[in-house]
């Protein structure tokens, strides 16, 4: 009988997989169209805009 | 704190209402919405509208904007409590009321301010900057931060 080699899984990192596979989407914080003030909103982020207040 | 104010409803954690009574009956709506700067939080005020829209921009003339101020503040107050660290941005829809809001802010800043920082955005020659509130000037400000002294 010839010796069988054992396939053995090579143990991956979580954290490297989660740095390969993860995926950057830009979501909006809170979608102007949930709001009941959804023009306010609006200019509420163009008035931080012109302060340089955004993130 | 000023005037008694109205009764109002927490309708969400972000979301109140209350009825101003004057000439006649007219809900309000406060709304805290976050902004796209972490930790700011836009206040939306309108008057709900019998078909269930909101209008902001519409001058109801109830006769009792210091009421209906008296109640933004409560409630403001009740938002900050449950949130201490957000602060809050406010601008009227026309310049004409952030007007009204700076000379209410003006009469009522030394009670106000016992509770709240103000500040507030100008424009500068360096462009829009957010300086500290200072009732006894005449600068004019184009939106308010208010932010709970913790």
């Amino acid at each position: 009988m010839g010796v069988t080699r054992k396939k053995t899984m090579r143990k991956r990192s979580p954290k490297k997989l989660a740095k390969q596979n993860t995926v950057f989407v830009y979501v909006e914080r809170f979608p102007v169209e949930e709001t009941l003030f959804p023009e306010k909103l609006k200019k509420a982020n163009e008035l931080l805009a012109r302060a340089k207040m955004m993130d | 704190m000023y005037l008694t104010p109205y009764v109002y409803n927490k309708m969400h954690t972000c979301k109140y209402t209350f009825t101003s009574i004057g000439k006649r009956d007219i809900v309000k709506v406060i709304e805290f919405t976050p902004t796209q700067t972490k930790g700011v939080y836009n206040l939306g005020f309108g008057d709900l509208q019998p078909n269930g829209e909101i209008d902001d921009v519409v001058s109801s003339n109830n006769g009792d904007i210091v009421k209906i101020f008296a109640t933004v503040i409560d409630i403001l107050q009740d938002f900050t409590e449950q949130n201490p660290s957000y602060t809050i941005l406010f601008f009227g829809s026309t310049s004409q009321r952030t007007r009204l809001y700076q000379r209410i802010l003006r009469t009522y800043y030394q009670a106000f301010s016992k509770i709240f920082i103000v500040t507030g955005f100008v424009e500068t020659e360096t462009g829009t900057n957010e300086v500290p509130f200072d009732p006894a000037s005449s600068t004019e400000y184009f939106a308010f931060f208010v932010k709970r002294i913790m």
